[in-house]
């Protein structure tokens, strides 16, 4: 009796174990796996040929999502906004408003969101898909490093298409604001230009977001590439690891924003 | 005349070199000992063929000699040089006088035909476009596939896939060619002209081949040394001949085709009493005709 207790304790207790060990080196492996990244950034830019395909392929195939998207937050933004200002007698200000939010807050977020579904998603598959078939393997026995050939490219493609892709959403949530404030609702054209002009400072707002969506272009694609590299070579691994990409960069772009919004409020 | 290698004047030792080496995939996934203390030599510009049953640590020696994997214990030698030992330049140097073709070709897929042929040559060349281009056709030539330069990998039959990965692992003229079961999953035709294949670019290339494979018949055929491995040691090596005639039950048993003899039709586990009870054993006899 007592036996069978102690056997269920220390099961657990290796169970735990295992599991911290677990996480420990995947922690290990991709740290390890970042800093290789950033040393290979060199030969990576270099080759900048290998990047503007990833660029292309990462930022110019989200661009429909992105825009379509950011459209209707705009129109959103709009509705919502002039509901609330209007009770103040403000709604002139629904321009500011609607910047302000698009270019410090949801751009980078939703568009951070939107590009762990859409491009994150495609390079973990991609990278795991290639694993499944020994073409990494392959790539080795032809004494080129997998990590400089593919994933270094990736890297950079993912950063630089990121911000990009961040602004587009936030330039075209501001068209959807206008077409709902001014167009729809007919607040004056004018002051809705004029009050977002003077009230969106380049530095503290425009900067901040893209200091965010840097950050979240690092963050996502590195976890895409990480869950594709560290991906079981088969079917269902493959599968899981394009979920986890998923779930682990969504997660880690909403935590991140708090992080940055938190930091860039108190400096 | 065809047995002289082209890439080097030491023509008695061998390119490839095994000295007591095991090799055992760690704790974590089982503790499998793959090799154990196995010795063994693949003689230049010959073509040698690897045999055994699956699991048998056939492509785990590939894996090996491509420094892939590591040995537990025991040098694993490359041109006298030890593969284990090697830095990462060193490694990559080293491979870079191997090719290794993949038991599926192994073709990346986003690239086509050609540009697949070329990948080596564009990464570790400066070569200009045009003679890229001459380079690549004149191999997609000799293993007969010129015409479908401008297919994408999804686009090829299996076999086919596999002569332009063929292609790819020769297009740096390498000295060492190492093929993983190159006849696995292919129609009679294929299949012979494969074997076919292998024996004609070691001989006009000058090249040496290791052929990992379970197809009896081509592969003794086209070898001109069979080394057999089996519970994670070589059971027989010599010419196809010696080894067809060998008085080993193990190597008799495998080149025969039986299902029993010293390797077990059976997975080792609980006796058959533990799982099916006391009627079990008159099962087991049964099973053992």
């Amino acid at each position: 009796m007592s036996q069978a207790k102690s056997n269920l304790v220390s099961g657990m207790v290796s169970n735990l174990g295992y599991a911290v060990r677990d996480q420990l080196g995947h922690l290990g492996n991709a740290t390890r796996l970042f800093f290789r990244l950033l040393a290979l950034s060199g030969s990576a830019l270099r080759r900048f040929g290998l990047v503007r395909d990833q660029i292309f392929f990462l930022g110019n195939y989200s661009l429909a999502i992105i825009s379509v998207s950011g459209l209707f937050v705009g129109f959103v933004l709009g509705l919502q906004g002039y509901y609330t200002l209007q009770r103040y007698g403000s709604s002139e200000a629904l321009g500011l408003l609607v910047a302000l939010s698009l270019v410090r807050e949801l751009g980078p977020v939703i568009t951070a969101l939107l590009f762990a579904g859409r491009a994150g998603t495609a390079l973990t598959a991609e990278i795991g898909l290639m694993k499944a078939g020994e073409q990494l393997s392959a790539m080795e026995m032809m004494a080129v490093d997998p990590v400089r050939r593919i994933l270094a490219p990736r890297f950079w493609g993912g950063i630089i298409a990121m911000p990009l892709l961040a602004a587009v959403f936030s330039a075209v949530g501001v068209m959807g604001g206008w077409l709902v404030g001014v167009v729809m609702i007919g607040i004056d054209a004018g002051s809705f230009w004029s009050q977002m002009q003077s009230g969106v400072d380049v530095w503290r707002d425009v900067g901040n977001g893209i200091v965010k969506s840097f950050v979240f272009g690092v963050t996502v694609t590195f976890v895409a590439l990480y869950q594709g590299f560290e991906a079981q070579p088969t079917p269902e691994g493959v599968s899981r690891a394009t979920t986890r990409t998923v779930v682990v960069a969504s997660l880690a772009v909403l935590g991140l924003d708090f992080l940055l919004t938190t930091l860039m409020f108190s400096i | 005349m065809p047995n002289i290698p082209a890439h080097s004047l030491d023509i008695e030792s061998p390119l490839v070199e095994f000295r007591d080496v095991t090799f055992a995939y760690p704790a974590s996934s089982g503790d499998r000992v793959i090799l154990s203390r196995v010795t063994l030599s693949v003689p230049r510009g010959k073509v040698t063929a690897l045999m055994g049953a699956s699991g048998g640590g056939k492509t785990t020696v590939l894996r090996l000699i491509g420094g892939q994997q590591k040995a537990g214990q025991g040098d694993v030698l490359f041109d006298g040089k030890n593969v284990g030992n090697m830095t990462q330049p060193e490694l990559y140097a080293a491979r870079r006088r191997m090719g290794m073709l993949f038991q599926f070709g192994a073709l990346f897929t986003d690239l086509s035909v050609f540009d697949n042929v070329a990948f080596p040559l564009r990464e570790h060349t400066s070569l200009s476009e045009a003679l890229i281009r001459d380079i690549v056709l004149m191999k997609l030539n000799a293993v007969g596939l010129r015409g479908a330069r401008d297919l994408m990998p999804s686009e090829v039959s299996g076999g086919m896939a596999r002569r332009v990965a063929l292609a790819r692992a020769i297009v740096l003229d390498p000295e060492l060619i190492m093929y993983d079961e190159p006849f696995a999953g292919l129609d009679p035709i294929s299949l012979g002209t494969a074997a076919q294949l292998i024996r004609q670019l070691n001989d006009t290339l000058g090249i040496t081949s290791i052929v990992v494979s379970h197809d009896l018949e081509e592969t003794f055929r086209i070898a001109d040394k069979v080394i057999i491995l089996a519970n994670g040691g070589i059971a027989a090596q010599g010419t196809p001949d010696e080894v067809r005639h060998s008085a080993d039950p193990l190597v008799h048993q495998f080149v025969n085709a039986l299902s029993e003899g010293p390797v077990k039709f059976h997975y080792p586990g609980p006796d058959v009493e533990a799982d099916f009870g006391a009627a079990g054993t008159s099962m087991q006899k049964g099973s053992r005709l």
